[in-house]
């Protein structure tokens, strides 16, 4: 906890307080602060985050993934009826690289949690990357479960859209277009990959959704957002969206460049909870990099996400002993993500790139 | 060999809820104005008026052509729908009571040249040429390989392609291409390491870039052997039609490319949804004789 520094007009020099009026003086504004901060923990509470280690993709997943929801407080009552969207990570699917994309048996499992607890299915993704659809549903393997399953496939980037006030109000857009099965949707589920990102450090369940956006009102790729500020949009569309939950593909993840060009990290994690913000940050823990110097979950924990440990509460698996530092690109606003600097990415002016221990 | 899915697909473009991206949607400009140009190609000058119309109807006063009805929406189908509205105005000359398409034609012309991608400067950290000023997704935004190539083709059916800006768009073109061949949505290298191309922007790129001088230093060759060695039954619609349609206007259509449209055809119309996909396939069973195609080999062509 943050101890008060003395402010000028308390210090004995200029005041003429002797030692022990200061150090009384010093004890009791901590003491006030760490009331106010008691007094806030406790009206804002905790939120819930489930972790579940040694996964596999050919594993039971459809159980973790319920035990998962149910432990992070999803209402099974309420959900039965509802038309929920399953949202996977598509932005540029490669065969050879399924380290990018949600695997697809994590999408079946999810699938299959919803449709017994009663729910209509809708699998919707507008990829970021690419304008063909369908080869991205090919690519990433993933029409094999939407043909398997027989569920509704919604191709976000070409729907019509609506148009919502920016609830967050962290850049400049007015507001946000949101394609037609988005809105129509009681609730999204977004399904991310791990990955880590060279422009925000991390990529998960929070900017998995720029992907519920229609491509054909923000562009392939999605400029208008980068142009307004990557971290404020994505605090911005996770403002404006309200029911929403996160279930993380957290067993074979992405390090080094991502999103697009890092390599596999095997982790076997499938993570859940319905603040994104409190999972994310839990990620990112599990990864090695401190989120509270991540711009987009700054921003949401202003809007009420849950960034700090305290705020946090761990089901299933404690996140601690779960920690494997992923490499990150050797740029300066990735190397600020983790003070220690392990495991930077390098690369040198000949293009060679080699993994080492940054000093620093 | 069955040429059914080519009846039924020309057919169905024929009626107004097929030009939107779903069946049942409302019409949007790309699939209205692709719509009318395999309706063209295939001989249904007729039955095409119809999307074109209603591409004139979806022009605002700016020129611009775009199927919401917000102040903001975006333009990026202009292109689409001049190209479409040329290909009647061919036309005309077969028959008279094709209407003329010369007013909305040059309002949409007017605005792509006012309309202009915003240049970023790379401090190292990609490859590409960011100062040049080519074509945007959305206004304010960034110039990017479809829009671009989408506009050069527009410039180039109407016998315009000297136009400055077209010169400067086929730059970003051939500036786009990957070096190790391909192209995707117009990244190259981004922080030391060299994209992934994709198929379907590099058929267009390579179809906008047909009949131009090559300034690629290698690189269109390398995006044609790229497109030659990934293609086949097995690659989805929109991206085999545009590859085609790009290897076609280099004169290397691979000699399986029909059959390998038939099956696609059978694929993608059991998938449903995404309805332009079937229209880019019946574009490209046209070979010589689509329209896309017949600005290369158009006057004015660049």
């Amino acid at each position: 906890m943050a101890v008060a520094e003395p402010c000028s007009s308390h210090s004995g020099a200029k005041s003429g307080l002797n030692r022990r009026e200061l150090i009384a003086g010093t004890v009791a504004a901590a003491g006030g602060l760490l009331g106010y901060q008691l007094v806030t923990d406790f009206a804002r509470g905790t939120s819930p985050v489930f972790i579940a280690r040694g996964q596999r993709y050919d594993g039971d997943l459809v159980t973790t993934i319920r035990d998962g929801l149910l432990a992070t407080g999803v209402d099974v009552a309420w959900l039965r009826g509802r038309r929920v969207l399953l949202k996977p990570n598509m932005v540029e699917p490669h065969r050879s690289r399924p380290q990018m994309t949600t695997n697809p048996a994590v999408l079946h499992a999810a699938i299959e949690v919803f449709l017994k607890w009663g729910c209509q299915i809708v699998v919707g993704e507008a990829p970021g990357h690419v304008r063909d659809t369908e080869m991205a549903l090919v690519e990433s393997g993933l029409i094999d479960v939407i043909e398997d399953q027989r569920v509704e496939f919604a191709d976000l980037n070409y729907e019509e859209a609506q148009f919502l006030q920016n609830a967050g109000g962290h850049s400049k857009l007015p507001g946000i277009w949101f394609s037609g099965s988005v809105v129509s949707a009681d609730l999204v589920v977004s399904m991310p990959k791990m990955k880590t990102h060279h422009w925000v450090g991390v990529t998960c369940s929070m900017k998995n959704l720029y992907g519920i956006l229609p491509g054909c009102r923000y562009g392939w790729p999605k400029n208008v957002l980068h142009h307004a500020g990557i971290p404020e949009t994505v605090a911005d569309i996770h403002a404006t969206l309200t029911r929403k939950l996160a279930i993380v593909d957290g067993i074979v993840c992405m390090e080094g460049d991502g999103p697009i060009l890092g390599t596999p990290k095997p982790m076997g994690l499938i993570v859940v909870g319905q603040d994104l913000t409190a999972v994310d940050a839990t990620c990112a823990r599990m990864m090695g990099l401190d989120p509270t110097r991540m711009d987009y979950l700054r921003l949401a924990a202003k809007d009420g996400g849950a960034l700090q440990d305290r705020h946090i509460e761990q089901r299933g698996e404690q996140w601690a002993p779960l920690v494997s530092p992923f490499q990150v690109m050797d740029l300066p606003h990735i190397r600020s993500l983790r003070p220690r600097g392990d495991l930077i990415t390098k690369r040198y002016p000949c293009g060679k790139l080699k993994i080492e221990r940054a000093v620093g | 060999m069955s040429e059914k899915w080519l009846t039924a697909t020309l057919d169905r473009l024929c009626e107004p809820d097929h030009w939107g991206y779903r069946p049942g949607q409302v019409p949007a400009v790309e699939p209205a104005a692709l719509a009318a140009l395999a309706l063209i190609g295939h001989g249904r000058e007729v039955a095409a008026q119809l999307p074109l119309q209603w591409l004139v109807k979806a022009q605002r006063t700016d020129g611009r052509v775009c199927s919401a009805t917000d102040a903001e929406a975006p333009g990026w189908g202009t292109a689409m729908a001049i190209i479409a509205w040329n290909a009647a105005n061919r036309m005309m000359g077969k028959s008279e009571r094709l209407a003329e398409y010369h007013a909305p034609i040059e309002r949409g012309l007017a605005w792509l040249l006012k309309f202009s991608g915003k240049p970023v400067k790379s401090h190292g950290k990609f490859a590409h040429d960011g100062e040049l000023i080519g074509w945007p997704w959305v206004g304010e935004t960034h110039s990017w390989l479809e829009p671009t190539a989408w506009t050069v083709l527009a410039f180039r059916a109407v016998g315009r392609g000297h136009e400055p800006r077209i010169a400067v768009g086929l730059q970003i073109l051939q500036d786009r291409l990957l070096p190790s061949g391909g192209a995707n949505y117009g990244n190259t290298v981004v922080l030391g390491h060299e994209l992934m191309p994709h198929v379907q922007p590099t058929g267009l790129a390579v179809l906008a870039l047909a009949g131009v001088p090559d300034q690629s230093h290698g690189k269109l060759a390398g995006a044609l052997r790229y497109l030659r060695e990934s293609i086949g039954p097995h690659t989805t619609a929109a991206s085999l039609a545009y590859a085609l349609l790009g290897l076609a206007a280099h004169q290397q259509m691979p000699p399986a490319a029909r059959q390998w449209l038939a099956a696609v055809a059978d694929r993608a119309t059991g998938r449903g949804a995404w309805l332009p996909r079937v229209t880019l396939l019946a574009l490209a069973e046209l070979t010589d004789r689509c329209p896309l195609l017949n600005i290369i080999n158009s006057r004015g062509a660049a």
